[in-house]
This record gives C-alpha cells, structure tokens and sequence, in this order.
C-alpha cells in the first residue's frame, strides 16, 4: 500500500492564540517532503500533531487512509519515527545504546538484542557513515555526528514515514547536504522542516510553505519559492533563477533593511 | 593486551563484570560474617554457609558461633545488601526518569514524610508507655513491642502520604510534568519537616533521641522476619525495571523522543515514581532514612563503566557499598556501633568532592 498522509482542517489553539488554522494537505507516495515558514510560523507544531505528540483542537489527520487515534503506540512507532530537534543532555550511553533504542516498538518485555537486531543497529550506523562507533560515548559526538546516530536510530524503528525537525540546524554546509542527501537515498517518506530555502529548493519534492499558522502555498519548489510569495511571508527582497545544477530555483536575497542601500 | 580486550566483545564484558560483582557479592557476605563480637573465622564462616545450605557442620565451628552468623549476622547482611541495592537502583530510575542527575530516592518528600510518621509513632508509644514502667528508662519506650511493631509502620505510611501528595500536586498530564514533580517533591518535603519539626518540639527529649537514632540509619534491627517485606519489594521492583529498562532509558532522551517510539511517558513515569516510592518507602521503615547511596552508586557506576547501563550492576554495587558500610560501622569503634547514615554522608561527600576536581581537570 501507498504510503500518505492527508490532513483536513487542522488547527491548534493555545490559550484561543492559533498556532494552526485550518491546515489542509494530503501527500502520497514515496518522497521528501519539506515544511518551510518563518518563526513561529507553526512548522514545529505541525510536525508535533502529525507525530500525536500534540493532540489538535479540531481537523483530522489520517495516515494510510487511517485516523491517527486508530493506532495504537506500538503501531504508530512502527509507522512513523522521529528525530525531534533538540535532545536534552543524554547521560554517559554509548552510541550504539542511543541506535538500540529504535527497536523499544519491535520488542517485548524481557528480550535482549539478539544478533539480528545487532545486524540491524550496524547497518543503521553504517547507513549514516558511523561504522565502528558503536561504543562511542554519545554526548562526545559532534553535532553532524549526534544527527546521524539520531537518523540512524529512527532508521533502526524501520518506519514507513520519518519526520524530522530542522535536521541541518547545527550542521556545517557540507553536513547539511549530506544530511539531506542521506535521507532522499533512503527511500522512506520524509517529511521535515528545513530553515535554509535554498537547501529545501534543491532537496524537497515539494514543499509546503506556512504562514503564521496558515498553509500558503504547496507544490513543487519552483512553484512555491517565487519573490513575490517570499517577499510576502518572509519579507525579504530577492530574485530567484534557475540553479545552474538541478533547474530548481536559486534565491539571492537581497541585504540592508534599513533603508540604506537600494531596493529593486 | 590489545588483544584481550579484542576478546571481551562489549556484551560478554558485562557479563564478566556481572560475574565478578556476583563474586564480589558471595564473598563479601563470608567476609562481613567475619565482624562481630564474637570471633569467627572466614573458613568457619564459609563452612556455616555450607551447612545452611544442607552441607554436614565441620567438628571445629562452634555450634553457637553458627547460631551467631546464621540468625544475627546473615539477616543483618541481607538487609544492608537489600538497602544498597533498593536504594541505587531507585536513585537510577529516578535519574532516567526526571532526567536529573541530582535525583536520590528521597527527592518527593518520603524521607521527611517517614520521618514525620516515625515521630507521630514514637510521640503516641512514649506517651502510652509513660504510664508503665517500662517507659521509666528512657530509650526503653523505643525498644517494647509496641514500638517496634509500629515505627516502620508510622514510616511507611509517612512516606506514602508524602508520595500520593506530591502525585496529587503534580497532576497526571505531560506538560512540564518533571519540574511539577521536582517542585511539589520539595514543597512537600519542607511541608512535612515541618510538622515532624513541630511534634517533636511539644515531645520528651526521650522521642527526639530515639528519632535521631532511627534517622541516622542502622542495621541492628534486622531478623529472619523483617527481611521478607523488602526482599519481596525488592524482587518485585527489580522485575519491574527490567521489563521497562529500554523504555526508561528512552525517556532519558526526551519526552518527545520516548513518545515517538511508543512509550507512555506520563504514565510510566507515575508508575516508575510509585515503584521507587515503594522500595524506598519499605527500606526507610526498616532501616531508616539512609543517604546518599541511591545518588551516589548510579554516578559510580556511570563513571566507571561508561555507556554500560545494566541494573544488575548498579544493585550489585549499591548492596555492595552498603554491606562494607555496615561492617565499617559495627568495626571502627571497639565498643560501640556507629550510625550508618553518617558514614554513607562522609562517603558522599567526599565522592562529590572528587567528582568536581576530577571534572575541572578534563
């Protein structure tokens, strides 16, 4: 079966303040979707209800044609992992540990980790480029290194969707692009919140672009990522061209909001 | 030596920790038999353990030195052992559990809970002994029956208020359910000194001696028949953690994270508080309030095995600690026993002194 996921009329409210009003989508089939807005455009709280971590004050979310409080716990980590944007200091556990618990939906009570899950927990790491870190202490990671073994963990879950918030944030360009390279070669159904519209223009198949809680526009980048929607949500001035390697649109902002230098 | 350590692949080198720990275990039970007032040997100690265990009793042990280790000494070890272990594995869980490194056993109130319960149990059998004769020694009022039937009760219960408390102040819902735990725990904690503070002001001099005494920590009462009830608890808790051990260690990685691979966390978090209130609760009535151990073996243990996180080896640390600590304290002093909880704080702090230099070293 095809993997998907609408959602119809989402909204959430925090004390009557919407942070999600009405959104409604639905994405199909294998790809990499990326989620894009300006702060406190609601991306992150998107994300959080299409993972149950927030229960929406009204709408419907379905995955695989099923609504989300169909599944059970166990099933929904099977379906859907996450890798959330930030971890709090972990205590002393290996690498190796932190990838292990991506099989906690595929075990029962009292069984270890037999060689297969081993075989699994390897893979995983050698997935993401961390062969041989299995005993790494994780806290003494590098921030592109912790993102990895954090993929790699969700990759361990073996889920059909993985969602991740602003998985290049803290990455240097060149692990930003292999992040987001890793994840398209996966071969799952992606969906993330990328901050860096040029990384989302060349990597996304489509995008959906937020606005203070409301969902303007979706599509394929170059459909979405024109100056005048992005002068209109982001309120920056720039031009947008074809990328010389892959079509896709490649914006040049333009800088001094001061009123100082020219506008165009 | 490269090699051999090529040889202990990571998981069959906790297995031969685990192994030395058990051995460890084994033989600290002989050796803690050794300490006494009476003199006993470590190959007569050893030979009386054969001979609980069905073994024929060698001609040269002492029929009464036997008497001595298998109905004195033995139940005092097995409880200090239950008390180490009880107490680290709870401070681990709780470690997981709220994320804080800080967290000990005592963290919602039951110390200050039990404490309370103990002074109300001691205040009321002081009173009602005042009227015998037997209350006429002073510290007697603490050692009749009644009393003794009582006190671990009135700690129990204490602890228990205390726990439902701090449960009922912090609700049952995710949201920021750790620092509403963390604060109604202190809150409660304050709330109960206080009362204790207050009883034992309009109380005899008599209660207040007995209750520092009980507080400090001590062995001494230990039996064959007190042993049942923390053992009983302690298995059950052990088999509770390690049903949950890969879900406990999730949520240490974040509500978020352990949400995302399935595991209740508002509610796994209630009950791993219920289930470390319990032990802690059962031990402190029946040793007393005992410090620094649950906060102290489960940072040992991550420092010394890092990324190895077995609860077989945090309890087979804590009751190891905790069995040394009770033969220190029956030893140091010719004639006198020394309170427990003094040695486990000057143990403590002294290990957190070491922490912070060896910290600011890296």
């Amino acid at each position: 079966m095809n993997t998907s996921i609408s959602v119809s009329d989402l909204c959430w409210q925090v004390n009557g303040q919407p942070l999600l009003d009405r959104v409604s989508f639905h994405l199909a089939g294998r790809g990499m979707y990326g989620v894009i807005g300006p702060n406190g455009a609601g991306k992150s709280s998107l994300l959080r209800c299409l993972y149950r971590f927030i229960r929406p004050t009204c709408g419907e979310i379905l995955m695989n044609g099923r609504p989300l409080a169909m599944f059970s716990r166990r099933e929904f980590a099977r379906l859907v992992a996450v890798v959330p944007q930030e971890l709090p200091p972990l205590f002393e556990l290996s690498c190796e540990a932190v990838v292990a618990m991506g099989l906690i939906p595929h075990k029962g009570w009292l069984s270890g980790n037999n060689a297969d899950d081993m075989r699994r927990i390897n893979t995983a790491l050698g997935e993401v480029g961390l062969e041989g870190y299995n005993q790494r202490p994780f806290g003494k990671l590098s921030g592109g290194e912790k993102q990895r073994a954090l993929i790699a963990r969700a990759l361990v879950q073996q889920p059909k969707i993985l969602i991740l918030d602003e998985p290049t944030s803290h990455l240097d360009v060149r692990f930003q692009i292999e992040v987001l390279e890793l994840l398209k070669r996966l071969d799952v159904f992606v969906v993330c919140t990328i901050h860096d519209l040029n990384l989302a223009s060349a990597l996304c198949d489509e995008l959906l672009l937020l606005d203070r809680g409301r969902l303007v526009a979706k599509g394929k980048p170059s459909e979405v990522l024109s100056e005048r929607l992005l002068g209109e949500v982001f309120g920056v001035c720039c031009t947008v061209e074809a990328h010389p390697q892959h079509g896709n649109p490649l914006i040049h902002y333009f800088y001094g909001y001061n009123g100082t230098s020219e506008h165009p | 030596m490269r090699a051999f350590s090529a040889l202990l692949r990571p998981v069959e080198a906790q297995g031969v920790l685990t192994l030395l720990l058990m051995a460890a275990c084994i033989l600290s039970m002989v050796f803690a038999g050794m300490f006494g007032a009476a003199d006993i040997g470590f190959r007569q100690a050893f030979s009386v353990y054969l001979h609980a265990l069905g073994a024929p009793l060698p001609a040269d042990v002492a029929y009464l030195d036997s008497r001595i280790l298998l109905e004195l000494r033995l139940p005092r070890i097995l409880l200090a052992f239950v008390c180490g272990a009880g107490l680290a594995l709870s401070g681990w869980a709780l470690q997981l559990v709220t994320r804080n490194p800080l967290a000990d056993p005592y963290l919602f109130g039951i110390s200050a809970g039990a404490s309370l319960g103990a002074i109300v149990v001691l205040s009321l059998t002081a009173g009602v002994g005042a009227s015998s004769a037997a209350a006429a020694a002073g510290m007697a009022a603490s050692d009749s029956w009644l009393s003794v039937l009582t006190l671990p009760t009135g700690a129990f219960v204490g602890a228990s208020v205390s726990v439902l408390l701090v449960l009922a102040l912090s609700g049952f819902g995710l949201q920021s359910q750790v620092e509403r735990m963390l604060l109604s725990g202190v809150a409660t904690s304050f709330l109960f000194s206080a009362l204790g503070s207050l009883v034992l002001y309009f109380s005899s001099p008599q209660v207040t001696a007995s209750l520092l005494f009980w507080s400090l920590g001590s062995f001494a009462r230990a039996a064959w028949d007190t042993l049942m009830v923390p053992w009983l608890v302690f298995g059950l808790f052990v088999l509770f953690l390690l049903i949950n051990r890969r879900e406990l260690l999730a949520m240490s990685a974040g509500d978020e994270t352990a949400h995302s691979l399935g595991v209740p966390v508002a509610r796994l978090r209630i009950i791993s508080l219920l289930m470390c209130s319990l032990m802690t609760a059962v031990l402190v009535a029946s040793c007393g309030g005992i410090g620094f151990v649950g906060l102290m073996i489960p940072h040992i243990v991550r420092l010394m095995f890092p990324a190895r996180q077995s609860l077989m080896i945090v309890a087979m640390l804590g009751g190891l600690l905790m069995v040394w600590v009770d033969v220190l304290a029956r030893a140091l002093l010719p004639s006198q026993e020394l309170p427990v909880g003094v040695i486990t704080a000057v143990l403590g702090s002294g290990f957190f002194l070491v922490l912070l230099f060896g910290r600011r070293d890296r």
